[in-house]
Order: C-alpha cells, then sequence, then structure tokens
C-alpha cells in the first residue's frame, strides 16, 4: 500500500467514524460522541485535500479532475465540510450523521474506483471545470438528497409520536429549506457540467462523429437533468408538492445522481 | 465552627406557611443584617424561594444560634410564634448540613426533580449573604463546594435532561417542526388554564401573531388583554364561529376547550391541507374530552397531540432523573465526605498543636526538675537526656494523632477529639484554627 493509498483510507476511515459518532450521538442524545464526529470528520478533510492537492501537484488539475478516486474525494470532503457547518448552526445539528454517511460511503467508492491513467489527455484546460461542476454540484444534490432522507426520518418520527427523539433531530422546516436550498444551488451547476460535457464531445472529432448520445452516462445525466428540471419547477408553481412528498422526490433524485456517477465510473465509453 | 441548616420546604409545610415565611431580595439581606447583629460571631446564608425557605449557619463550637435561636430568630423576622414553626422546620448539622444542601443545589430535594432554577437561587442567597457580611470562612468555603457539586451532577448524570412540562414538551414539538417562530401564528381554540399555560411556553419564542378564540368571547378578550400586557406580543381575538375558517393560516394551534364532542372533524378539516398549500400544521390538543378527531392527524402535514402524548413525554423524563438519583446521591456522598475530611483534618491542626504544647510542657518541667540534680553530667548527657524525652513524648503522641487522623471520615473523629481534649486537659488558643467536629460529628 503506497502512502497516498494509506491517506485516502484514513480520510475514509476518519468519515465513516464521523458518521458513526454522529448517529450514535443521534440515538443516544449523548454529547460526548458528537464531540468526536467533529475532529474525526476535520481529520477526514484533511486526508482528502492532503490527496487531493497530491495530486494536482502531480498531474495536474486537468488529470486530476478526471472522473477519478481524486474526483469522488473532493466530493466527500464538499459534503464534509457542510456537515461540519452544522455543528455550528443550531437549525441543523443532527443532520452531520446522514452527511457523513454519504461522504464516507462515496469516499470508499472513490477509492475502489481508481482509475490508471488514459494517457495523455487531449482536454483543453478549461475542461476541467466539467469534472469540478460535477464533482459540486454532486454534493449538493447528495446533501440536498440526504437532508431530505433526514426529513423523511424526522416525519416519521413525529407521526409515529417518538417523542423521546424529538430536539436531537433538525426542524422539518429547517430541513425542507436546506433540501431546497442546496438544490437551487446544485442544479445550475448540474446544468453546466451537462453543457460543458456536451462542448466537450463536440471538441473531441472522434467522439464527436460517433453515437455518444447512447452512451449510459449521458443517458443517466440526462434522465438525472430532467427529473431535477421537473422537481425544481414543482417545488415552485405545484403546491401539492410539500412536505414529506417533495422530499421522497428530492430523495428519488439523489440515487439518480449516485447511478449517474457509478455509470460514469465503470459503464461508459465516451468517459475513457 | 458548627454547621447548622434549619428551615422549611413543599414537604414539610403547606403553601400557606410558606407564603408567610418567603422573604423577598430586600428582606433577605435585612434579615441577614439582623442576624448578625444578634449573632455576631456566626455565619449565615439565607435561601428563600417559593418551595424553601432554609437559615444555613456556622457558629462556634460553643457558641449561638443554637437550633432554638435560628427558628426564634427566622420566627421573629416574619412576626410568628416559634411554636408555629417547630413542627413545620426540620433541622441537620454538620455531615447532614452538608448533604443536605448539596441536595438543595443539585436539585434533588427539588419539587421538579433536576429543575435549574434552584441552583441560581442558591447563588443569589450566597451573594445577597456575602453582601450583608454574613458568609464568613465556612460558608465561603461550602457554598462553592456545593455549586461545584451541582455542576457536577448536572453534566454526569441525566438529572436535568428532558422536558417535565407539557408546555416545555410542546414547545419542543413545536421546534420540532418548525425552525423560526417569527413568521409563524399561533392559534389557541378555548381559554383554559392549561391551554393559557402551554401558549405562554409558545409565546417565549415570540411567534409573529396569536389569535385567540372562544365560546364566551368575553374570556377570549380577557386572555388576549393579559398576553397583551405581559407579553406584549399581538393578539387578535378571533370570533368562534370563524375559527375553522381561519385555522388555514395558523402554523400552530392549541385547543383547549371544554367541548364533549370533538369541535374539529376531519371532514370540517379536509380542505385545510390544500388552502394552507400543504404547510405543516402542528395542533396539540390539550383538552378531555378531545376537541379535534384523532383522524385528523393522518392528514398530511398535520402533526396532532394530545394531553397523552405529552404527558408521556414528562413522564419519561422523571423516570429517566429518577434513574440518574442513584449516581446523584454518589456524587454527593463522595463531595460530603472530601468536603468533612478537609475541613477535618485543617480543624484537627490546633487540637494536635495543642498536645504538642502539652507534652513539650511536661518534659520542659522535667528536665527542669533532673538537671540541677546530675552534677556529674556533661553537656553531652545532658542532651541525651533531653533528646530521649523528646522522643518519648513523640512516641506517646504518635498513638492518639494516628489514632485521630484514622477517625476522619468514620464520623467518631469529634468524640476522640474530644476525649483527647478532656484527657490532656488542652485548650486551644484563639488564634489557632476554630475547633470543629469531624465528620459526622454531633449537633
Amino acid at each position: 500500500m503506497d502512502i497516498l493509498t494509506g491517506i485516502s483510507l484514513l480520510g475514509g476511515i476518519a468519515l465513516a467514524t464521523a458518521a458513526g459518532a454522529a448517529w450514535w450521538a443521534l440515538a443516544s442524545g449523548r454529547r460526548r460522541p458528537a464531540m468526536v464526529a467533529l475532529p474525526a470528520g476535520i481529520v477526514g478533510v484533511l486526508a482528502n485535500v492532503v490527496y487531493v492537492g497530491w495530486a494536482l501537484a502531480d498531474h495536474g488539475p486537468v488529470e486530476t479532475f478526471r472522473q477519478n478516486e481524486e474526483a469522488a474525494l473532493l466530493l466527500a470532503s464538499l459534503i464534509s465540510i457542510v456537515a461540519i457547518g452544522t455543528h455550528f448552526t443550531s437549525t441543523l445539528r443532527g443532520l452531520d450523521g446522514f452527511l457523513f454517511l454519504v461522504a464516507a460511503l462515496v469516499d470508499f467508492v472513490g477509492l475502489g474506483t481508481s482509475t490508471p491513467s488514459a494517457g495523455e489527455p487531449r482536454y483543453r484546460p478549461w475542461y476541467v471545470s466539467h469534472g469540478l461542476s460535477f464533482a459540486i454540484s454532486s454534493a449538493c444534490l447528495f446533501m440536498s438528497g440526504m437532508s431530505a432522507v433526514a426529513y423523511l426520518v424526522v416525519h416519521r418520527i413525529l407521526r409515529r409520536k417518538k417523542l423521546s427523539l424529538v430536539g436531537r433531530v433538525p426542524s422539518l422546516e429547517a430541513l425542507d429549506r436546506f433540501a431546497r436550498w442546496t438544490l437551487a444551488i446544485g442544479f445550475p451547476i448540474f446544468t453546466y457540467g451537462i453543457l460543458t460535457g456536451l462542448c466537450g464531445i463536440a471538441h473531441r472529432e472522434d467522439i464527436a462523429r460517433t453515437s455518444w448520445y447512447w452512451d449510459p452516462s449521458a443517458i443517466s445525466s440526462l434522465l438525472a437533468w430532467f427529473f431535477y428540471a421537473w422537481l425544481c419547477v414543482s417545488l415552485v408553481f405545484r403546491t401539492r408538492l410539500r412536505g414529506r412528498k417533495a422530499a421522497f422526490f428530492t430523495a428519488c433524485g439523489m440515487v439518480l445522481v449516485a447511478i449517474s456517477y457509478f455509470v460514469v465510473e465503470f459503464g461508459s465509453p465516451i468517459h475513457r | 465552627m458548627r454547621t447548622l441548616v434549619i428551615g422549611c420546604n413543599h414537604r414539610s409545610a403547606p403553601v400557606e406557611m410558606r407564603e408567610k415565611l418567603a422573604f423577598d431580595e430586600a428582606g433577605v439581606e435585612a434579615a441577614l443584617r439582623g442576624f448578625r447583629a444578634e449573632f455576631a460571631e456566626a455565619e449565615a446564608v439565607l435561601l428563600s424561594t417559593c418551595n424553601r425557605v432554609e437559615l444555613y449557619c456556622a457558629r462556634p463550637i460553643n457558641g449561638r444560634p443554637r437550633i432554638a435561636d435560628a427558628i426564634g430568630f427566622l420566627a421573629r423576622c416574619r412576626g410568628l410564634d416559634p411554636v408555629e414553626l417547630t413542627g413545620i422546620f426540620y433541622h441537620h448539622g454538620e455531615a447532614e448540613a452538608v448533604r443536605h444542601l448539596f441536595r438543595v443545589a443539585g436539585s434533588l430535594d427539588s419539587m421538579v426533580l433536576g429543575e435549574s432554577q434552584i441552583l441560581a437561587q442558591t447563588r443569589t442567597a450566597f451573594e445577597a449573604a456575602r453582601r450583608a457580611g454574613t458568609a464568613g470562612k465556612t460558608l465561603s468555603e461550602l457554598f462553592p463546594r456545593a455549586f461545584q457539586v451541582a455542576k457536577e451532577i448536572r453534566t454526569r448524570t441525566a438529572i436535568a435532561t428532558g422536558r417535565v412540562s407539557v408546555g416545555s414538551v410542546a414547545v419542543d414539538l413545536a421546534r420540532q417542526v418548525f425552525s423560526r417562530f417569527d413568521d409563524k401564528i399561533v392559534f389557541m381554540v378555548g381559554a383554559g388554564k392549561m391551554g393559557e399555560v402551554t401558549l405562554k411556553h409558545l409565546l417565549a419564542r415570540k411567534p409573529r401573531e396569536l389569535w385567540v378564540t372562544n365560546r364566551t368571547q368575553a374570556r377570549a378578550d380577557e386572555l388576549a388583554d393579559r398576553i397583551r400586557r405581559d407579553y406584549r406580543g399581538l393578539a387578535k381575538v378571533v370570533p368562534f364561529e370563524q375559527w375553522a375558517a381561519r385555522m388555514a393560516e395558523a402554523d400552530i394551534v392549541i385547543t383547549s376547550t371544554g367541548a364533549r364532542e370533538p369541535i374539529l372533524t376531519a371532514e370540517r378539516f379536509a380542505p385545510v391541507p390544500k388552502l394552507r398549500q400543504y404547510r405543516p400544521l402542528l395542533i396539540i390538543d390539550i383538552a378531555v374530552p378531545r376537541d379535534v378527531d384523532p383522524r385528523v392527524g393522518d392528514l398530511d402535514g398535520v402533526f396532532l397531540y394530545n394531553i397523552d402524548d405529552l404527558q408521556i413525554v414528562t413522564e419519561q423524563t422523571l423516570a429517566q432523573r429518577r434513574e440518574a438519583l442513584v449516581c446523584c446521591q454518589q456524587i454527593i456522598e463522595s463531595n460530603v465526605l472530601h468536603y468533612l475530611e478537609t475541613q477535618a483534618s485543617r480543624d484537627l491542626g490546633p487540637v494536635i498543636q495543642a498536645l504538642q504544647r502539652r507534652l513539650h510542657d511536661i518534659t520542659d518541667q522535667e528536665l527542669q526538675w533532673l538537671i540541677p540534680k546530675l552534677k556529674n553530667a556533661g553537656e553531652e548527657e545532658r542532651k541525651l537526656i533531653e533528646q530521649m524525652l523528646n522522643r518519648v513524648a513523640g512516641k506517646l503522641m504518635h498513638y492518639p494523632v494516628d489514632l485521630l487522623r484514622k477517625q476522619l471520615g468514620t464520623g467518631t473523629a469529634g468524640v476522640y477529639e474530644d476525649m483527647l481534649r478532656a484527657m490532656f486537659d488542652l485548650t486551644v488558643e484563639e488564634e489557632d484554627a476554630p475547633p470543629t467536629t469531624g465528620p459526622g460529628g454531633r449537633e
């Protein structure tokens, strides 16, 4: 095991520890586990930042932000930073367990998707923004989705009158607002990522001449985009899509993003 | 110094007596000044809350106030006959007094187990005593220790966790649904006492508006007036015929009417979620019989809780707190022991010094008698004789002192100390620390 793998493994373990501690704090109502989650989360983020920084110095931004391990670690770091931030906001306290969990999952998935270099990259420097925008938008959409999952959990707690848990989890209103804001930020960036992807295809004549539109990554990304476009419009204009239903669809959106991520990693010829 | 506490609480005295005995802030300071004038050598802290009136004293070993003096003093302060108080007043001395204070400050002796106010009230009482000059060395050590114990109890055990009143549980529920209240409307249906108490808890969160409705309009007006006066909040009265229609605008609804049948049925409520654009609505039904049909709680975006749901939480909290009692007692006992050991070992100093002086005097006298008789003895022999006498005195002293130290914490140190004084006719000089008993010493 080389030092870089060790660092990324440390990041994953730290984030998993943070997730476990945050969930323990949520379930037990004790403060001590929450005090473990914060430093563990910080260690996880630092490990990932060191890894990505190393990669940037080693083989430049173009290669770093292609769909590979570094992009996954960047995504996990962004989610973890927000999870750490929830420790300092009274309204979102308790959401960190959900966010650290997804960050740890992304981190470990990233570890398993380490791809060898595909040779000399033929991308232009501006193409870095394609990978970056996907990392940032995925982070936002994952956070939105996890917030929606948390909403469904809290809703269930309140409906089932498990009132001993009241006060340990964020309020429904705060979760709803957080999900909407992250969706509102993530969707335009996701759109930008798709547009830069299309530009990239146009730029690469060898791909542009093929049936690139049948590529699984293109299909899954466009599906996710249409779904989120519908969700955004519905949340603004359709009054019925509120509360539990809105949370359910936002969580479904997160699943689509996760599928897109796996498709890009494992089943997309144009990304190889 | 001897420590003593006399007083009454919610268990020993009815509210009528506690009312008569209660002191306000100015009254406490005046009483303490009176105490100082009457018992110049003693120390005192007067704790007066709605549930207890207690006088904590520290007095010289043979000084005043004794129990009867302290009760008499409090009775005079409130213009009562001391005989009236003897039946309802309890008194504890030394270790029991320390233990009692730790229990009080830690809220183990409160009406609502684990409530937080008593600690602040004890601090205020101590501050008042310091201002009045009646908190001397003994009480200035005892009270801060009590605050530390209370803090330890609150942080290390579950004694202060959870909610114990229906009103505070309702606020917790509201906070679980909503993150902000400055844009929310609270709607109070009915003007029952219980509903008002719950409402007051919610008003502390500063909602945008409060609407009140009641079958008897005058009572709704009265409640709205009280809220405007006490909370400076915006309180509107809604005619009772319109309340169901206005419900679509409200975010938190508290119902506490005296109706025999549910006033809000599922059929009547059915159009409300759509009118509210499916925003969450919290309904707290604290009426018995219930005001809201339970089926309303099944509708989308509605969170309905009745009085039983809220009381379950308060009971769970109290059960949880009762479970924590054992742990609290352990903390208190270890701190009582530690406090008394520290005090007692400090107080043993003068006795040991007096014993040393006594034995030194005896050896000196014997040397004075012996030296003139030893005409042929040189300087060295004289020194050896003097050394031998000192060694004998030291060894004689070792056993009683060792025994005395071993008694610290067993509750009998005072007996041994007194016995030692009697056997060796010890008198402790005034500049030495004042003599007291050890742990468990006698009042």
